[in-house]
């Protein structure tokens, strides 16, 4: 590798290296295991510079294979899959105000981390990066449909676990439904 | 606000923060290797032949092929400089090796060396005569007590793809899996003899080796299956059975281990592919440990508990406990310090316990060897043996980096 190609990767991790964290940290749930992804991704993305850096978007060519990272670490731990998550104690978040969205906020997330793997990505992808079905169908590697019908499986799994766990939240935290499949079944003011 | 809304705000509520810092020259170290396809000559013959022998691995540096096709050619792996030799007398075992690692050094036998092909993610596992582990040129390594390490293996694949490696800590074998054109295969190797002695379709994860037995794990729709390779029987792998809410855990002691929910289950294996072995499922909530953290005794009667270290505001932490899994019997493993932080816990193949913990006021890691409970005293004392060590763990401890891009 030539000093200015180097130059080009180390600029490129500079830019790139905390969002792809983020991302990976979404999408493992857990800051150690984030870290070991961006790492070995990054390691890839310089081993395999030449190419990265020729692809049209190279951020989104070091997303993908974020994401491939990540679904490679499933894959060996795929026996973590029923992952035990806190049960929100009762009256959780009763409160009012700041302490109320916190408790929502820590409550999605446990939620989020308990889907299925491959929902979650979906879920992470979407909403979180902003991506369109098209993209994120490109990541993964399905069909734009297949996109589609797991984020809304997603969703109504979201729903339902949160509507377990959110006995006690305000109701002013969470936006009643628009659409019956993304609501948390309080009724519409 | 929308749940849309909600999922974005908790995920950048929950990864909001510094990103911690790349590690530059890690990141620029690696190295990316030919994309050259390395074929593995299938070591089965006829369908029903699975322990085959093949030739010497250690004086060849190759793996060896079935005896249908030549061995094919190594693949040229730009790894720096072997310092692997050919051992010039059989193997010998050792059962107090005490190994443990220092990031990329290994303490062997009271020595340390430091590993040259392999860097401190690398996937290890202990063994009577060494420590094995998966290189970063993706081949098999042992490192034997003198700091001598030698090729086990070929490159077991090209591709993005993590091998597992798992060993028989009181026996001879170590296994391991590898992918090559799609297909993924099983290697039993005999450290002993020097040679593998069985290459085995498969279809996922090792989950152990006790005793001339193999267990692997299969994805099953949406959960899992089990199934058993016994040396001393015929064929591949037979099924076991069907995860459902249990995971398998480890071999030990001619036991497979499961977690699940419920109470303490211990079944005979009698009329299944396995004979004479049994399975115990522990009561654990599926996936509130990882599998790692199931510290089971080469024996398969102990199971170690972390505990919990010496409180912020100085009151005392729990003590880890050696618990017997079927009686429930509790020792307790006296450490003559506070410990801090979570320890990591392992054993010698003697039986002995190792724990590898913080201290308040040390610098470092600490090394105790703690003799193992027979039943009797409620708890047994344990010796510091090394103090100061950076980067400790041991092996099975670390988590896999593969060296290739995706």
């Amino acid at each position: 590798m030539t000093h200015e190609e180097r130059s080009g990767f180390e600029a490129f991790v500079d830019a790139h290296w905390s969002p792809m964290f983020r991302l990976a940290h979404a999408l493992t749930g857990n800051r150690d295991d984030a870290e070991d992804v961006v790492q070995a991704t990054f390691a890839k993305a310089y081993a395999a510079w030449t190419r990265v850096r020729a692809a049209d978007r190279p951020e989104a060519y070091v997303r993908r294979m974020v994401v491939n990272e990540v679904h490679n670490g499933w894959r060996r731990r795929w026996r973590h899959v029923e992952r035990s998550v806190p049960v929100v104690p009762d009256g959780a978040g009763s409160g009012h105000g700041h302490d109320d969205v916190v408790a929502t906020s820590d409550m999605v997330w446990r939620c989020l981390q308990r889907l299925p793997a491959k929902q979650r990505a979906v879920i992470v992808l979407r909403f979180y990066e902003d991506l369109s079905e098209r993209e994120v169908a490109a990541i993964l590697e399905i069909p734009p449909g297949t996109v589609k019908s797991r984020t809304n499986a997603a969703m109504r799994a979201l729903r339902a676990e949160l509507a377990v766990h959110s006995h006690g939240l305000d109701s002013d935290v969470i936006e009643p439904p628009q659409q019956p499949e993304i609501g948390l079944g309080r009724s519409p003011a | 606000m929308t749940l849309e809304e909600l999922v974005r705000e908790s995920i950048v509520d929950h990864t909001a923060g510094t990103a911690p810092t790349p590690d530059m020259a890690a990141l620029t170290k690696q190295r990316r290797f030919p994309s050259q396809i390395v074929r593995l000559v299938p070591v089965v013959a006829a369908a029903a032949a699975v322990a085959v022998i093949v030739g010497g691995v250690f004086a060849a540096q190759h793996v060896v092929g079935g005896d249908a096709q030549p061995a094919p050619t190594p693949t040229a792996i730009p790894t720096p400089a072997p310092t692997t030799a050919a051992p010039t007398s059989p193997l010998k075992a050792r059962s107090d090796l005490r190994i443990h690692l220092a990031g990329d050094e290994v303490s062997i036998g009271g020595a340390r060396h430091t590993r040259q092909h392999g860097h401190g993610r690398a996937l290890t596992v202990a063994t009577r005569y060494g420590l094995v582990y998966i290189g970063d040129d993706v081949r098999p390594y042992l490192m034997l007590p003198d700091g001598t390490e030698v090729a086990l293996a070929r490159q077991l694949t090209d591709s993005n793809w993590r091998p597992t490696l798992v060993a028989d800590p009181d026996g001879t074998t170590v296994a391991w899996t590898s992918s090559n054109d799609g297909r993924l295969t099983a290697h039993v190797y005999d450290l002993a003899q020097q040679r593998e002695v069985a290459s085995l379709a498969s279809a996922a994860s090792l989950i152990g080796l006790d005793d001339g037995v193999l267990v692997d794990e299969v994805p099953d729709g949406g959960g899992s299956s089990y199934r058993a390779w016994d040396a001393a029987g015929y064929g591949g792998f037979q099924p076991l059975r069907k995860g459902g809410r249990v995971a398998a855990v480890g071999v030990a002691g001619r036991t497979i281990f499961f977690v699940g929910p419920g109470g303490l289950i211990v079944e005979s294996t009698e009329g299944s592919a396995l004979a004479g072995w049994q399975t115990v499922r522990l009561t654990e909530k599926l996936g509130s440990r990882s599998p790692d953290d199931y510290h089971l005794s080469p024996d398969g009667r102990l199971q170690l508990l972390r505990g919990s270290a010496v409180k912020d505001d100085d009151r005392a932490g729990t003590p880890i406990v050696a618990r017997d899994v079927v009686s429930g019997a509790r020792t307790e493993l006296a450490i003559s310090a506070d410990r801090l932080g979570t320890p990591r816990l392992a054993y010698d193949s003697d039986g002995s316990l190792l724990v590898l913990t913080r201290t308040v006021g040390g610098d470092g890691w600490s090394l105790y060897d703690c003799r193992s409970p027979q039943g009797g005293p409620e708890w047994v004392q344990c010796t510091l043996k090394e103090s100061g060590i950076e980067d400790a763990s041991f092996p099975g401890d670390s988590g896999y980096q593969a060296p290739f891009p995706s």
